[in-house]
């Protein structure tokens, strides 16, 4: 037996109310596909079920003046699918397209894959790349934490799913000059766990040959995204050229903190830091139609 | 960098258990209205042998593939035909079936001759009708004479068995007859190589296979395909970790067989150098196409690299790791 | 608990159910609804038979709660088309061969119609995305991939699929559509664990906590006392000898471990219950008193002298010779030789299918509906344990969802018989996939040194190799696999002196068994590597190399044996190097 209540509210206040009823002995279930797993192995216990996947008024991707809103009911398939995000931020797109299979893809959501706290979630490494905000509503009312601050350990969340719940995520538009990147390597082309994934964003001078600003997130490779802040602060300001990247590849590598598993030891997944780091960036600032010198 | 190599492997492949007696047997039975029964303890597990059993029954009886329905693998009422491992079911069952066809068969012919005023060895059946050779108007039908021969008082039962011939290995030096027949393949790959990931993608297979006569072609040409799926999964993702004895990824998420989208073009190609002692010249088919996948991604690998990898699963990382230490 | 009402819309008719509040999808279109079209590979998310259309997209029923689908519309594969009125998928994957077992059909079916509804124009590529969350072990994907492009050209009015396949003058040669094709398209087909039956109880195995220990005691009252517990069985509850194995001479792994477990996967108690869940919380609720004891899991430390015997004959389980010729002379007569070590990893079979079975004794029959690749042999295995006459014994070959060589052994065949004839109640076992993993024969890893060399022209002169193969806790098929990686340890190469050694070795790591060819395709890597490294050396072309060596009318193999008629393989060859302009 796994839980004993399920509830299907339709709208968020409905949820609220759920939560503050039950006491902490229920939780908020999205897409359930991760969910599902882990009360399977006993590794969650509830005695309810909140299902918020009725609730319309969390599934929508919008841009909103200078920022892109999505709530956080919205598929990974939907997200993959966005001509939007396909557009704009074609990291959270491309990540969200890598999520394990169609099936899954269709269940599962953005917010419930962050949660979920792994790691090296795809769509958490797109967030943390576009410096993404997570709004969170809860007994105290509404707060906003940036994504790198949602996760306290490892598979543990800031968010309480047993007393809040995040509704949406925000993040600015990336704008002229700007620009992102998707890069994952996986033992399998579909339905696998990624050896490493890396999002890129950044920003040029209009000239594209100078890196004025750049965000680098990356995974599994730390108990949450990991954001490559050395390696950011140093690319600032520099030319975009071959040793620049060297340079990245040299101070990433001292930032990260890989470990072996399934998916590849961590040497390995510290030469292939350095190889698809060097290629989000090439792809990044091609997009901008800026290219790196010799 | 992506390098492009292509690379050859081949095999030949015995038919049944090495070295043993491994028999199967079948049984058939006629119906007035034409139609055929056929009994045969062989497991169909999905390659497809109730259907080539079919096939083989309704050719040697001469009737539709439509009036043949085959009963398989209850013991409660078909005879024993050995377990379906080692490519024997076509070979062995098949002769079995064929053979226990062909006393049904003998039986209607005698009396059959009786109708046509013809001797048997001038008789032939094809589609439900029992005629005269060079004579097609001196015809009855297959279910006129099973109908006859019940008025008289006889069921039309046909029952054969059949063993390979084989000679036991020696125990000191291995020598013997292992295999009453074999088949034979080749198979090209070509990959390509991302050698700053060590990441090998497989573009095409072409693969020929000596079946012998291909019975069903379309269902050979399903298993060239699904064995190198599972030579691919072999050869470039698949392993169980192990810690102690202890299976640590019991499961599809950590062990890694290939999805769609990881098999390549594949094209198949059926070669029939008609084997003598098949039933109608067949082989059997179904598990070799796996053996020369692995080698031949290899081969095709150290073709567009230069170096190889000579522990399996050859994943990206460990072909990084060769091409790190430049090769061997 | 209290049930709670669900409604759905399953295939266009209306459902009203009173169901626990935790049930997964799956189970309530399979149990309650009674679509057993709808399969379970692995229960996580990661195979795709199970899949269904919610809403019109594909998702894993395995992986959701029921009440997602509350008030929703469902398709299941019994909603596309029937036996008589066949969806153009449906017929596309008869024509084409897109069906082999037909296990992960139903889901790959779905997985393509939620495609087509999109996108009537899909490329190959697009169809590979689709249905890359479907696994499939028999088909290698490409005739499925063939089957939904010609659906879709159907479905845009161009052509339609040409089907029923008509034979020609003759039925051998043509590709008449497989005689369980329209069942396993229309989800008909029942697999083992689609059977039910009136008052069906539940067994489950309990598996051994360590890889080699000695077993001191077994208490089983706790579990015995559970409600809904029907019985709790260990050794001592088989009437016969407690013993099988497929190699009729080395009958070596117990039914129901004894006095000793050998690896993880020994079944050591065995429970029935009137559900799958409460034989489940018995199991926990066995105690068992092992004796740990020094395990060995790898070839190198299972042949050295005092390495722990695993069986009392020591772990040494066959030493296969095949000699021939004479080895030096054929060295000596070498221009290169060439020489190298190979590994390889130990593989599952993962057919979709999990292993299942049915047993019910009515009437003095015992009645086993079974996966199985060799119902005669499953037979006489659950006879000799039960202490039937076989012929009271039937075992029924239920459709089988692939195999591979891993379902020739005995798995839960004689285990479920034994509950039902203890029971005297109609009894389903079904493995998860995890057990399924954890309890099945792999393929052998192998450890290889060969050795070979050849004259200057690239004719080869002698072989020598040593393979060394990890058959794990049991022999299973090991000794027969070494041996016929010993019978063709060049491939299709002649060479006229030969030394090979090939050793079956006992270790405390599953058991490895038959696998789609045998031992082959492990000696493959290495003699086709060293081919190429000769003919490099020698300075001739890899497609020269095999064709000086390769086998016609008239060659001896490794065994002795002359090959006559029907050596088709430098008709495979030719035709391949044309064909893919293969000029290495």
């Amino acid at each position: 037996m796994y839980w004993e209540n399920y509830y299907l509210p339709e709208t968020v206040d409905e949820v609220l109310k759920h939560l503050k009823d039950s006491n902490g002995n229920t939780r908020i279930m999205a897409g359930g596909t991760d969910l599902m797993i882990l009360v399977r192995k006993g590794m969650v216990k509830t005695q309810g079920i909140i299902d918020i996947g009725n609730i319309k008024e969390l599934k929508y991707i919008r841009e909103e003046g200078k920022y892109i809103k999505i709530g956080a009911l919205t598929t990974h398939s939907q997200l993959a699918e966005s001509a939007l995000l396909k557009k704009k931020a074609r990291v959270l797109a491309l990540a969200a397209g890598c999520v394990g299979s169609p099936q899954i893809r269709n269940a599962g959501t953005i917010g419930g894959n962050i949660v979920n706290a792994h790691s090296a979630a795809d769509t958490a490494i797109a967030l943390t790349a576009l410096n993404a905000q997570a709004r969170i509503k809860g007994p105290e009312g509404e707060k906003e934490k940036p994504l790198s601050e949602l996760y306290t350990g490892v598979g543990k969340s800031f968010v309480d799913p047993t007393k809040e719940i995040i509704t949406e995520f925000v993040f600015e538009t990336p704008g002229e000059n700007e620009s992102t990147a998707f890069m994952r390597h996986a033992k399998r082309k579909a339905l696998a766990l990624p050896i490493l994934n890396l999002g890129v964003w950044l920003k040029t001078n209009s000239g594209k040959n100078i890196l004025e600003d750049v965000r680098i997130a990356v995974g599994p490779m730390d108990y949450k995204p990991l954001r490559a802040v050395e390696t950011e602060n140093m690319l600032k300001g520099q030319p975009l050229t071959e040793k620049t990247l060297k340079s990245a590849q040299e101070t990433i590598i001292k930032e990260i903190k890989p470990r072996d598993s399934f998916q590849g030891r961590a040497a390995y997944k510290t030469d292939m830091v350095k190889v698809f780091l060097a290629r989000a960036i090439v792809e990044a600032v091609g997009d901008l139609g800026g290219r790196i010198d010799g | 960098m992506k390098l492009r190599g292509k690379g050859i492997a081949c095999f030949f492949y015995g038919m049944g258990n090495t070295g043993k007696p491994n028999p199967a047997s079948a049984y058939v039975e006629l119906m007035q209205d034409g139609s055929a029964n056929i009994f045969c303890g062989v497991a169909d597990i999905g390659q497809g042998s109730s259907t080539v059993m079919t096939q083989i029954a309704a050719q040697e009886l001469g009737i539709p593939f439509e009036m043949v329905t085959m009963t398989s693998a209850d013991t409660g009422v078909t005879p024993e035909a050995g377990v379906t491992s080692a490519c024997r079911q076509t070979f062995i069952s098949g002769n079995a079936v064929r053979l226990a066809a062909k006393d049904a068969k003998e039986q209607l012919f005698a009396e059959a001759a009786k109708i046509l005023s013809a001797g048997t060895e001038k008789l032939a059946a094809q589609n439900g009708y029992i005629y005269v050779e060079n004579y097609p108007e001196r015809k009855t039908t297959v279910g006129e004479v099973v109908a006859k021969l019940y008025k008289a008082g006889k069921v039309v039962i046909g029952r054969a068995s059949f063993n390979p011939p084989i000679v036991p290995l020696d125990d000191e030096t291995g020598q013997g007859v292992p295999y009453g027949v074999y088949t034979y393949g080749t198979m090209v790959s070509e990959v390509e190589v991302d050698t700053e990931t060590g990441q090998v993608n497989v573009l095409k297979i072409t693969a020929a296979q000596d079946a012998g006569k291909a019975i069903n072609p379309l269902n050979v040409e399903g298993q060239i395909e699904g064995g190198i799926a599972i030579g691919l999964g072999f050869c470039l993702s698949e392993e169980i970790f192990l810690e102690k004895g202890l299976i640590k990824n019991p499961n599809f998420n950590e062990y890694l067989l290939p999805t769609a989208l990881d098999m390549p073009d594949i094209d198949p190609i059926i070669v029939e150098c008609p084997e003598p002692i098949g039933p109608f010249g067949a082989n059997g088919v179904g598990e070799p196409s796996n053996v020369p996948v692995a080698a031949s991604i290899l081969n095709a690998i150290a073709d567009a690299v230069g170096c190889r990898v000579k522990e399996l699963p050859c994943t990206a990382e460990r072909l990084f790791n060769v091409l790190q230490q430049g090769g061997n | 608990m209290v049930k709670k009402t669900i409604n759905l819309n399953v295939n266009g008719k209306q459902y009203e159910l009173e169901v626990e509040p935790d049930i997964k999808l799956v189970d309530l279109i399979r149990e309650k609804i009674g679509l057993t079209g709808t399969k379970i590979g692995c229960n996580n998310g990661e195979c795709g038979a199970c899949t269904i259309l919610l809403e019109g997209e594909p998702v894993a029923s395995c992986m959701m709660p029921a009440f997602k689908a509350h008030g929703k519309n469902i398709i299941t594969v019994e909603g596309l088309g029937t036996a008589q009125n066949l969806h153009p998928l449906q017929k596309a994957f008869l024509a084409y061969g897109a069906v082999q077992c037909g296990f992960c059909t139903p889901g790959m079916l779905m997985s393509a119609k939620a495609l087509l509804d999109k996108n009537l124009t899909p490329t190959e590529q697009d169809i590979r995305q689709s249905i890359s969350g479907n696994l499939c072990r028999c088909t290698g994907y490409k005739k499925i991939v063939d089957a939904i492009l010609a659906a879709a050209a159907e479905l845009r009015g161009e052509h339609e699929v040409k089907w029923p396949v008509t034979t020609g003058e003759d039925v051998v040669g043509s590709s008449v559509t497989r005689v369980d094709g329209i069942p396993k398209v229309t989800g008909e087909s029942k697999f083992a664990n689609d059977y039910y039956f009136p008052n069906m109880a539940y067994a489950q195995a309990l598996r051994s906590a360590h890889p080699h220990a000695l077993i001191k005691n077994i208490d089983i009252e706790k579990a015995q006392a559970l409600a809904g517990v029907l019985g709790v069985y260990t050794s001592k509850d088989i009437p016969g000898p407690n013993i099988v194995g497929i190699m009729p001479h080395i009958k070596d792994t117990p039914v129901l471990a004894g006095d000793k477990v050998r690896h993880y996967g020994d079944a050591v108690a065995l429970v029935v219950a009137e559900s799958a869940e409460i034989a489940e919380e018995a199991l926990r609720m066995i105690n068992v008193d092992y004796e740990p004891l020094p395990g060995v899991f790898s070839v190198e430390d299972a042949i050295k002298e005092d390495a722990p015997k695993v069986h009392e004959g020591g772990n040494m389980l066959l030493h296969r010779k095949m000699y021939r010729g004479d080895i030096e002379k054929g060295f000596s007569e070498a221009a290169v030789i060439v020489e190298d070590n190979f590994k390889t990893r130990m593989n599952e079979h993962a057919y979709i299918e999990p292993e299942a079975g049915v047993a019910l004794y009515e009437g003095g029959i015992l009645k086993v509906y079974t996966i199985t690749q060799g119902a005669h042999y499953h037979r006489g295995e659950i006879a000799v344990n039960l202490k039937l006459p076989v012929s009271k014994v039937r075992v029924i070959q239920t459709t089988t969802g692939g195999g591979f060589g891993g379902k020739i052994d005995v798995s839960l065949q004689v285990l479920v018989a034994l509950a039902a004839f203890k029971t005297g109640r109609p009894v389903k076992m079904a493995y998860s996939r995890e057990e399924s993993m954890i309890t099945s024969t792999k393929r052998h890893p192998y450890y290889m040194h060969y050795k070979i060399g050849a004259r200057s022209d690239g004719k080869l002169t002698a072989v020598q190799a040593e393979i060394y193969g990890d058959t794990g806790a049991y022999s299973s098929h090991g000794p027969g696999v070494l041996t016929r990686t010993a019978a063709s340890i060049v491939g299709p190469y002649e060479v006229d002196n030969l030394k090979v050694d090939a050793y079956c070795v006992y270790t405390n790591n599953p058991v490895a068994g038959a696998m789609r060819a045998f031992g082959s395709p492990q000696a493959s890597i290495a003699y086709e590597a060293l081919m190429d490294e000769l003919a490099q050396k020698l300075g001739i072309s890899a497609v020269e190399i095999r064709r000086i060596n390769g086998y016609k009318k008239g060659s001896v193999i490794p065994t002795g044996q002359v090959l006559t008629d029907g050596v088709g393989f430098m008709e495979t060859f030719d035709r391949v190097v044309e064909k893919s302009g293969f000029n290495r």
